[in-house]
C-alpha cells in the first residue's frame, strides 16, 4: 500500500511539473493584473462560444441518426470518435511525459524503483486522458440522456470512460517503455525510438484499417448491449490495466535506468567563419534552433500535418471510389468550381490559424532570450524574421494541402494558384498575429521545451483569436455569396481585407518599444 | 567610458530595487560590482545591457545614450550572462558565427578575433557539438569567445569565474587586464573577493539598491584586506578577528 501512496504521490509532482497550466491556483491567490483578467475572460467565452457550438452539432447529429432510425449509431460514434482523439492525444502526452521531460533525471535519485516513476507517468498520461474524455463526452451524455430519458446510458458512458484510455494508451506505454529500454541498452537518444515506435505502430494499424475496407465496427452495438454488472466490471477493469503496467514496466525496465542523451557532433565542415546578412542568419539560428529539437518539430508541425493525412484517410474510410469521382466532377465542373475553390480556402485557412510555431516564437528562446535582447539587431526586425520562418513552415502545410487538392480531388492548376495565393496571404495573418502576441508577453520561464510550445497561453490566445477571425471570414462570405455576390467579388474582398489586416499588424510590431 | 547616474528601477509597485543608483566606468578601468544576493547587482548590469526598461535615469557608453541611440550603445558592449544560457541547439561554431554577424564582423576579423581565444581557452574540439551537450564551463568558454567578436567598450560580466576550470580564469583574468590595457572598460559581478581585489580599479559596494561605498584599488594600497572593508559597510560593524560560525554538534 505504501508502494502505491508513493506511485500517487509521484504521479501529482509528475503533472504539477509538465503541466504548468496546474499551477493556475496559485495565480488566482496573487492580486491578478488587467492583463490576466481580460485574457481570462476571453479564453473563457471563447470556450463557452466552441463549446455552444459543440452542443448544437451534437444535438443535430443524434436528431439526424434518430430520423434514420440510427439512434443506437450515435453512442458508438462518439465512443469512436473519443477513442481517435484519445490515441492521438494519448500518444503526445506518451512521448512528452516520457521522453521530452526532464523529470526523470531529477526523479532518479530518490530512493523510487523506475516501474514506480514510469507507472507514476503512466497515471498522469490517463488522468489527462480522462480530463480530455469529460470534456468530449459530458455532452454525448447530456444529449443522450435528455433525449432517450434513460438514465442507464450513464453507466454506459461512465464504464467506456473508465476503460477507454486504458484500451488506446496501455499498447502506447508498454511499447514506449520497451523503447526506452532499448535506448538505454544501445545508448542511443529515447525520443527518436520512441517516436519511431509510435510511428510504426499508428502506421500499422492505419494499414489494417485501409485493407479492412470499412469492416471495422461490425460490432458496434456489442458494448452498448452488454450486461451492466460487466460494465460496472469495466470500471474495476482500469485498475487491472494500472497494476498490469507496473508489473509490465518492472519486467521490461528492471530496477535501474539511465538516460543516454549524449549524441555524436553535427557534420559541419573544417572551422571557417563565413558572415551572412542579420537576416539570413537570423533566419538560418531561427530554422536550426527549432528542426534540431524533436519537442518543437513533433509539436509544431503536428497541426500542419495531420490535416491532409486526416482528409485523405477521413475520405477513404467514408467514400467509396463513385462518390470520390463524383466529387472530383463537381470540382471541375464550372458552376461549382469556385465553391471548391473556397473550401479547399476554408481547409487551408483553418490548418494555418491552428499555428503553434509563431505565437511561441519568443517563448521558445527561454533563458537565452538576452541573447535578442543585446545583439544590435532590433525586436522589431528580429519579430518580422520569426514571422517569415513560422510562415515558410505554414508555407509547407499549404503546399501539401494543395497537392492533396491536385492529386486526390484534380483541382485545376488555376484553381490551385488562387488557393495557395491567397492561402499563403491569410497565413502570414495568422503568423503576425501570432509573434505580435508572443512579442508582448513571451513565456521565457520553462523546464521542458513542450511547455513553451504547448501550454503556452499566446498560444491559446493565438489560436483562439484566428479562429475567431477565420468565423468572421466564412460568416462575411456566406453573406456575399447569399446575396449573389460574383466569385471575383468575394475573392477581392478576400484579398483587399487580409492585405489590410497584415498592413495593421505589421504596424502593431513595428511599433513595439523595447 | 560609462556612465550611469540617477538609476531607479522597482519590479513591484512601491518596492524600489535601485534607488538613484550612479557611479562611473572610466575607460581602460575594471569596475568590480559587489553586493550582497538580492541588492540589485544583476538587475543593475541588466538595465545597463538593456534588457530591462529604464524606467529613470540615463546610461550612457561614451557619446550614445541607451534610450537616445539604442543600437549604436548596443554595438559598443558586450555581455557574459551567468547562467550560461546561449543557444543549446546550435553548435559552438554556429554560435559564434551567429553573434558575429549580428554584429556585422568581416568573416577575416572574426577569424583573427576567434582563434587565438579559441585556443587559449582549448574549446576547439567542442565547437562541432551542439551547445546543449556541452559542460557548464565549455559553455560558459563559448560565450566568453562570442562576447568578444565585436570588441566591446564595455564588456559586462555577470559572475564570469562560475563553472569554470582554473586554467580557464586564468585565462580570463588575462583577458580582462589586456582589455583594460587597450583602452577597454570592463564592468563584472562577483563575490570572490580575491579575484576583484586582484583585477580591479575601482570597486562599487551596492546596498539595499544603491552605491554604499566606491572603493580605487589602482595607486591606494591598503594594510586592510578587500573583505574586510566589505563586511565592515555591508554590516555597518568592524568584523572581529576569528570569526566562527557555531555548530551545534551533538
Amino acid at each position: 500500500m505504501y508502494r502505491w501512496r508513493k506511485v500517487f504521490q509521484l504521479s501529482k509532482t509528475i503533472s504539477k511539473i509538465n503541466f504548468s497550466f496546474l499551477n493556475f491556483r496559485y495565480k488566482l491567490k496573487e492580486r491578478p493584473d488587467t492583463y490576466f483578467i481580460v485574457l481570462t475572460c476571453f479564453v473563457l467565452s471563447m470556450i463557452g462560444v466552441f463549446y455552444y457550438y459543440y452542443f448544437q452539432m451534437l444535438g443535430r447529429l443524434y436528431d439526424g441518426l434518430s430520423r434514420l432510425g440510427l439512434g443506437a449509431l450515435f453512442c458508438w460514434l462518439a465512443l469512436f470518435a473519443a477513442a481517435m482523439i484519445l490515441s492521438i492525444a494519448g500518444a503526445f502526452l506518451l512521448i512528452n511525459i516520457f521522453c521530452f521531460s526532464k523529470d526523470i533525471e531529477h526523479l532518479l535519485l530518490f530512493p523510487v524503483r523506475p516501474c514506480d516513476i514510469f507507472t507514476s507517468k503512466y497515471i498522469t498520461v490517463i488522468l489527462f486522458c480522462y480530463g480530455i474524455e469529460i470534456i468530449l463526452l459530458l455532452p454525448v451524455c447530456i444529449i443522450q440522456m435528455h433525449y432517450m430519458g434513460d438514465i442507464s446510458v450513464i453507466l454506459t458512458y461512465i464504464s467506456a470512460a473508465a476503460i477507454l484510455p486504458h484500451i488506446v494508451v496501455f499498447p502506447l506505454a508498454v511499447l514506449v517503455t520497451i523503447c526506452l529500454k532499448i535506448a538505454m541498452l544501445l545508448k542511443r537518444r529515447r525520443t527518436v525510438l520512441a517516436v519511431t515506435g509510435i510511428i510504426v505502430y499508428f502506421a500499422g494499424g492505419m494499414i489494417g484499417v485501409l485493407l479492412s475496407n470499412g469492416q471495422i465496427g461490425a460490432e458496434r452495438d456489442a458494448y452498448i448491449r452488454l450486461h451492466p454488472g460487466i460494465k460496472l466490471f469495466c470500471i474495476i477493469l482500469a485498475a487491472v490495466f494500472i497494476c498490469g503496467y507496473y508489473y509490465l514496466s518492472n519486467l521490461v525496465i528492471g530496477k535501474k535506468y539511465a538516460i543516454y542523451d549524449k549524441e555524436g557532433r553535427i557534420r559541419s565542415k573544417a572551422m571557417k567563419y563565413n558572415s551572412s546578412s542579420k537576416l539570413r542568419s537570423y533566419f538560418k539560428k531561427e530554422y536550426q534552433t527549432f528542426f534540431r529539437d524533436p519537442a518543437y518539430v513533433i509539436n509544431g508541425l503536428f497541426g500542419i500535418f495531420i490535416t491532409p493525412f486526416l482528409l485523405t484517410l477521413s475520405f477513404r474510410i467514408s467514400a467509396d471510389a463513385e462518390s470520390i469521382e463524383q466529387i472530383r466532377a463537381l470540382v471541375s465542373a464550372p458552376e461549382f468550381s469556385f465553391y471548391a475553390v473556397l473550401s479547399a480556402l476554408a481547409v487551408i485557412v483553418l490548418t494555418s490559424a491552428i499555428n503553434v510555431v509563431a505565437s511561441s516564437s519568443f517563448s521558445r528562446e527561454g533563458a537565452s532570450f538576452w541573447i535578442t535582447k543585446i545583439i544590435p539587431y532590433p525586436l522589431k526586425q528580429q519579430a518580422f524574421v520569426k514571422v517569415l520562418f513560422s510562415t515558410s513552415i505554414s508555407i509547407m502545410g499549404i503546399i501539401i494541402n494543395c497537392l492533396i487538392f491536385k492529386i486526390y480531388f484534380n483541382y485545376s492548376f488555376i484553381q490551385i494558384g488562387v488557393i495557395s495565393f491567397v492561402g499563403i496571404l491569410f497565413a502570414a495573418l495568422w503568423n503576425l498575429i501570432g509573434v505580435f502576441i508572443d512579442m508582448k508577453r513571451p513565456k521565457l520561464e520553462w523546464t521542458n521545451e513542450t511547455e513553451a510550445i504547448k501550454q503556452n497561453v499566446n498560444v491559446v490566445l493565438s489560436v483562439l483569436l484566428c479562429i475567431a477571425v477565420s468565423t468572421g471570414y466564412f460568416y462575411a462570405a456566406a453573406k456575399m455569396l447569399q446575396n449573389g455576390f460574383a466569385a471575383g467579388g468575394v475573392i477581392t474582398f478576400l484579398l483587399c481585407s487580409v492585405c489590410i489586416l497584415i498592413l495593421l499588424v505589421c504596424k502593431g510590431i513595428a511599433s513595439h518599444q523595447e | 567610458m560609462l556612465e550611469v547616474s540617477g538609476l531607479s528601477f522597482h519590479y513591484q509597485p512601491h518596492v524600489p530595487v535601485l534607488t538613484d543608483l550612479t557611479f562611473s566606468v572610466l575607460d581602460g578601468e575594471i569596475a568590480g560590482l559587489l553586493g550582497k544576493n538580492g541588492v540589485g547587482k544583476t538587475t543593475a548590469l541588466k538595465l545597463i545591457l538593456g534588457l530591462l526598461p529604464l524606467e529613470k535615469g540615463s546610461i550612457c557608453l561614451g557619446n550614445y545614450s541607451l534610450y537616445l541611440h539604442p543600437m549604436q550603445y548596443k554595438k559598443r558592449i558586450n555581455y557574459v550572462s551567468d547562467s550560461h544560457d546561449i543557444y543549446n541547439n546550435l553548435t559552438g561554431k554556429e554560435y559564434l558565427n551567429f553573434i558575429a554577424d549580428m554584429y556585422e564582423v568581416p568573416s577575416e576579423t572574426r577569424g583573427k578575433i576567434y582563434t587565438p581565444l579559441i585556443e587559449a581557452f582549448q574549446v576547439e574540439k567542442y565547437l562541432n557539438s551542439p551547445v546543449k551537450r556541452l559542460s557548464h564551463g565549455t559553455k560558459q568558454k563559448i560565450a566568453i569567445i562570442a562576447s568578444l567578436v565585436n570588441d566591446p567598450l564595455l564588456w559586462v560580466l555577470d559572475e564570469p569565474m562560475t563553472g569554470l576550470d582554473v586554467e580557464a580564469v586564468r585565462v580570463l583574468k588575462e583577458l580582462i587586464r589586456s582589455r583594460a590595457a587597450c583602452g577597454k572598460s570592463v564592468l563584472f559581478s562577483s563575490h570572490i573577493l580575491e579575484i576583484c581585489e586582484n583585477l580591479c580599479d575601482k570597486i562599487v559596494i551596492m546596498q539595499a539598491g544603491t552605491i554604499k561605498k566606491t572603493i580605487e584599488l589602482r595607486g591606494n594600497p591598503s594594510d586592510t584586506s578587500l573583505e574586510d572593508i566589505y563586511m565592515e559597510v555591508v554590516n555597518d560593524v568592524p568584523m572581529e578577528k576569528g570569526f566562527s560560525i557555531k555548530q551545534n554538534n551533538k
